[in-house]
């Protein structure tokens, strides 16, 4: 008999080597009652997490509230692409190809000379009053972070009308896979301008070379991630050294992320929550990451911390 | 009693254990039986069962998560039951786990061997891992545990559009990833 469940069993018989601890994830999860299968859930921890979040979201909403802000980013990248065993194009060089570019929020960047490291553009940049954000994919962007953070420093509580950030995006073509080097990296060009209102981040998201509107929607709270990389600059990250800055409505992931963040009691990052210029300012690094990691759906997708607050 | 002292119990040979899990873990074990097994007499002599592997395998084996331990004994007698009464064919949850687990990620085709499917596990498990603990549970509560999409809804609090949504996205980078190691879906 055809059948595609027997035909295929041998994948089924696959989940037979699940690891124990991940089963284990669930079975301590739930409590044990008789039959028939009355799990309950470990409403104690759930609720934690929940009201924790919804302190710290009602605490951001009455710092940033009554303040309408335009925030706009402007992305720029410097465009090159490289492939194992090409030998075009050293792994870790960046190069400004300008006869791609043809958008005018390149133009800013376009100005540089070609041969201008990155970081001191970065560095100029931040002097005409943009704010710079690096993805900080590779160790060699170590210093656009310090950058980063000096700028987030000088912000000190402001609330800005306007922050426009150039950032360098490095979007690995294939970057599901964490500790996989990756076949290609290029670097995407985009605008992201985003709108608060108060309560909603309303953004939009343009390819930088066609004006194209590529993504829209809003945002309750919005999330990054800084991480840190090994000599290799190889996407590890270190113990101890992830941070997330605020949330998104759309990924559990970053939800776990900021459920341990704000379940450790020295994590530096807490201070930055109380500055919603900074977790505004800080949006796009995440955005990109997850796009390159998630694609479309994660960002797009499912319900969130909206969602959550209102259960709460 | 604590599962430390079920297994020191199991260690010594003290039969006393068998009857302590069974009054701790009875509902438990019938619950995960009652996935995969229609009949109520089924999912007791699995429960039974059960015990007799325990009593046989501790010693040697040491588990650190008793119940994850015993989740996977159960898991496993209440499969091979269901497997022998040709339950797949009553159209029961299984089933229905079975092809919406395989519909993403074989597109009809078959593995080729037993060898396959535990390099296919050690896939799944690098992929469990990489996986957020929320989206890891989800995935092992419904393919593992077999759980209705609304009972996993429930317990997670998530709406069961949600949860849907989430597995599409988990079983497709799946087999992304199994492709990728050359794993034929």
């Amino acid at each position: 008999m055809t059948n595609e469940v027997f035909a295929d069993k041998r994948l089924l018989e696959a989940l037979d080597y699940i690891d124990e601890r991940f089963i284990a994830e669930v079975t301590e999860d739930y409590e044990i009652f008789d039959l028939p299968g009355e799990y309950k859930p470990n409403r104690k921890r759930t609720f934690r997490a929940y009201r924790q979040f919804a302190a710290l979201a009602a605490c951001l909403i009455l710092l940033s509230g009554a303040f309408p802000v335009i925030v706009r980013f402007v992305s720029t990248a410097i465009d090159s692409i490289a492939g194992l065993g090409s030998g075009t194009t050293e792994e870790n060089s960046l190069e400004l190809d300008s006869t791609e570019i043809d958008s005018p929020y390149e133009r800013a960047i376009d100005a540089y000379p070609a041969d201008m490291p990155i970081n001191e553009i970065y560095a100029d940049v931040l002097k005409g009053g943009w704010a710079v954000s690096s993805n900080m994919h590779q160790s060699d962007f170590v210093e656009g972070k310090e950058l980063w953070l000096e700028f987030l420093d000088d912000v000190n509580n402001e609330m800005p009308t306007s922050v426009l950030l150039a950032d360098y995006v490095n979007y690995y073509a294939d970057f599901m896979d964490y500790g996989v080097r990756l076949k290609e990296r290029r670097t995407t060009i985009y605008l992201m301008e985003i709108v608060y209102d108060g309560q909603i981040f309303h953004y939009r998201r343009m390819d930088a070379r066609t004006d194209e509107i590529t993504d829209t929607g809003a945002y309750k709270y919005l999330v990054t991630d800084i991480y840190d990389y090994d000599d290799n600059g190889s996407n590890v990250i270190k113990s101890g050294y992830r941070e997330s800055y605020c949330l998104t409505n759309d990924s559990e992931w970053t939800y776990q992320n900021f459920i341990n963040i704000i379940s450790s009691e020295t994590y530096p990052s807490k201070e930055f929550f109380s500055n919603p210029c900074q977790v505004v300012a800080m949006f796009e690094t995440v955005y990109v990451w997850h796009a390159g990691m998630e694609g479309a759906a994660s960002i797009t997708g499912s319900i969130g911390f909206s969602e959550i607050l209102l259960d709460y | 009693m604590t599962d430390e002292k079920l297994i020191e119990m199991f260690k010594n040979r003290d039969e006393g254990a068998i009857r302590a899990t069974e009054e701790k873990y009875r509902g438990y074990c019938l619950a995960i039986a009652a996935n995969y097994l229609a009949l109520s007499e089924d999912r007791e002599e699995c429960v039974n069962d059960a015990l007799l592997v325990l009593w046989n395998q501790i010693p040697p084996d040491e588990p650190k998560s008793f119940t994850a331990y015993l989740a996977k004994i159960v898991r496993t007698l209440a499969l091979e039951r269901s497997r022998d009464a040709n339950a797949w064919k009553r159209g029961g949850r299984v089933t229905i786990v079975g092809e919406e687990f395989l519909a993403d990620l074989t597109d009809g085709r078959t593995l080729a061997d037993d060898y396959e499917s535990s390099r296919a596990g050690a896939v799944i498990n690098e992929f469990l891992a990489s996986l957020s603990k929320t989206d890891r549970k989800i995935f092992i509560m419904r393919y593992w545990f077999d759980e209705d999409i609304s009972r996993i809804a429930a317990r997670t609090g998530y709406t069961e559009s949600r949860i849907k949504s989430l597995l599409k996205r988990l079983r497709d980078r799946l087999r992304v990833r199994l492709e990728k190691e050359g794993i034929t879906v």
